[in-house]
């Protein structure tokens, strides 16, 4: 026997029985069961972009469409990159506040991202590491709310189920250590490194090994794992990978990674160079 | 002058031509057929759900033709349903459901609004454990994987 709610299995008709539904009833549906959160969680992003939020000069309603036109200019920028983003039908970064369902596809593109899919194998660490050599953040004037939506996102594209934002004011209090919590020590990073501007580098395919570079490769098992090239030693995780775990862990290799990215800047700028 | 409409149950359903021209599928196909007494097959709606589509039809037989909707509308509203119309609605899920794929398949978009609001109605202000009640729905979420969903849509909620 059929229910009224079958009809969502025509998007033209979901798009407009959901039409009709608010930022209230949007989250609702979203945790009646997994199907109805795949088809709804997308859309309580683009609650954001609801006319009385358009234009509205409200601080809150002002952070979201901040945080979101971020994530949307990282969006397009990994579409023109190639990434297999089929679903991302987005033009331009002008989107969140024009085009509710170009938001839709944008998360729904970031969930299935495939070079960050494939990150489930890996642990946690491994995922944040991976994510953060390719993303430059500077979380200087971000607040609260901009770091809850920020750590969501990052959740959901490095697929860390077992990370949960429990408590916001953990995410304030970033000074008290909690090493066990991956949110929090995401957060961490965030907030300390994070720039107000995301930036992702021309592609997110597999680096090639830099020096102080951590990356990650298919090992003889097909199992990922991370690397820590460095001119002066040869560790590898594969060997040594309690060396590297946790948030310092983390934050070493994030810095490392920012540092030879300097240096090879540097390099690069240097004169008789190409 | 009347025009007869054949359900896909083979039914004959004969109707003025200006309520049957509510359906913008058939207005065209009449428009492109010219003056015929052919039949118009629906092989997509059947006698019962007909019946139905034909009595909205006669009932807004002189309403006027409806203006188009701007793409970009926001939010729009579920709450100003005719009472006409919401006594019309009051049918089983599966009849509501049948409906609405005959008004789109129909062309009939005034019908469509109203179906899918009942629908948008069903779901508003009720919480997940109640729109499961409503649509018959088994909730396949861990208690931990439905907190943390929760928790994560905090954020839509509270404003």
């Amino acid at each position: 026997m059929t229910n009224a709610f079958d009809i969502i299995r025509s998007e033209y008709l979901f798009n407009k029985i959901t039409s009709h539904l608010n930022h209230t009833d949007l989250p609702h549906c979203s945790v009646v069961n997994r199907y109805w959160n795949s088809l709804f969680g997308p859309l309580v992003w683009h609650t954001l972009t609801f006319s009385e939020n358009l234009h509205s000069e409200d601080p809150f309603h002002k952070n979201h469409r901040a945080i979101l036109n971020q994530s949307t200019t990282q969006a397009v920028q990994l579409n023109r990159d190639n990434l297999q983003l089929e679903r991302l039908t987005i033009q331009g970064d002008f989107i969140l506040t024009q085009n509710s369902e170009a938001t839709q596809n944008l998360f729904a593109a970031l969930l299935q991202h495939p070079t960050l899919a494939h990150l489930q194998l890996g642990n946690i660490d491994t995922k944040i590491d991976y994510f953060l050599q390719h993303l430059s953040i500077d979380t200087k004037a971000m607040d609260q709310t901009h770091e809850h939506l920020l750590v969501i996102i990052l959740s959901r594209c490095l697929d860390l189920k077992d990370m949960s934002i429990t408590h916001m004011d953990e995410l304030k209090t970033s000074s008290s250590p909690l090493p066990s919590r991956p949110a929090h020590n995401l957060a961490v990073l965030i907030r300390n490194h994070c720039p107000k501007v995301c930036q992702f580098p021309r592609s997110l395919e597999q680096p090639s090994p830099r020096s102080g570079v951590t990356t990650i490769n298919n090992n003889k098992d097909g199992k990922y794992v991370r690397h820590h090239n460095d001119s002066n030693s040869n560790n590898t995780d594969a060997n040594n990978e309690d060396t590297l775990r946790g948030p310092d862990a983390m934050m070493r290799s994030f810095v490392n990674g920012k540092q030879a990215v300097r240096q090879q800047k540097q390099q690069s700028s240097a004169p008789g160079r190409p | 002058m009347t025009v007869i409409l054949v359900s896909s149950d083979n039914q004959d359903f004969k109707v003025d031509k200006e309520v049957a021209e509510r359906s913008i599928l058939i207005k065209n196909m009449l428009e492109d057929v010219g003056e015929s007494d052919s039949p118009i097959p629906l092989p997509n709606v059947t006698s019962a759900v007909l019946t139905k589509v034909i009595e909205y039809c006669e009932h807004h037989r002189n309403d006027p033709v409806q203006v188009p909707e701007e793409t970009d509308d926001p939010r729009k509203r579920s709450n100003d349903i005719e009472e006409w119309d919401m006594k019309f609605m009051q049918v089983d899920q599966e009849m509501l459901f049948e409906i609405i794929l005959a008004a789109n398949y129909l062309d009939i978009k005034p019908l469509l609004d109203v179906g899918c609001k009942t629908v948008a109605n069903i779901i508003k202000g009720k919480t997940p454990e109640e729109i499961r009640k409503a649509f018959n729905i088994v909730n396949d979420f861990t208690p931990e994987e439905e907190a943390q969903i929760k928790k994560e849509n905090e954020w839509a909620e509270d404003r």
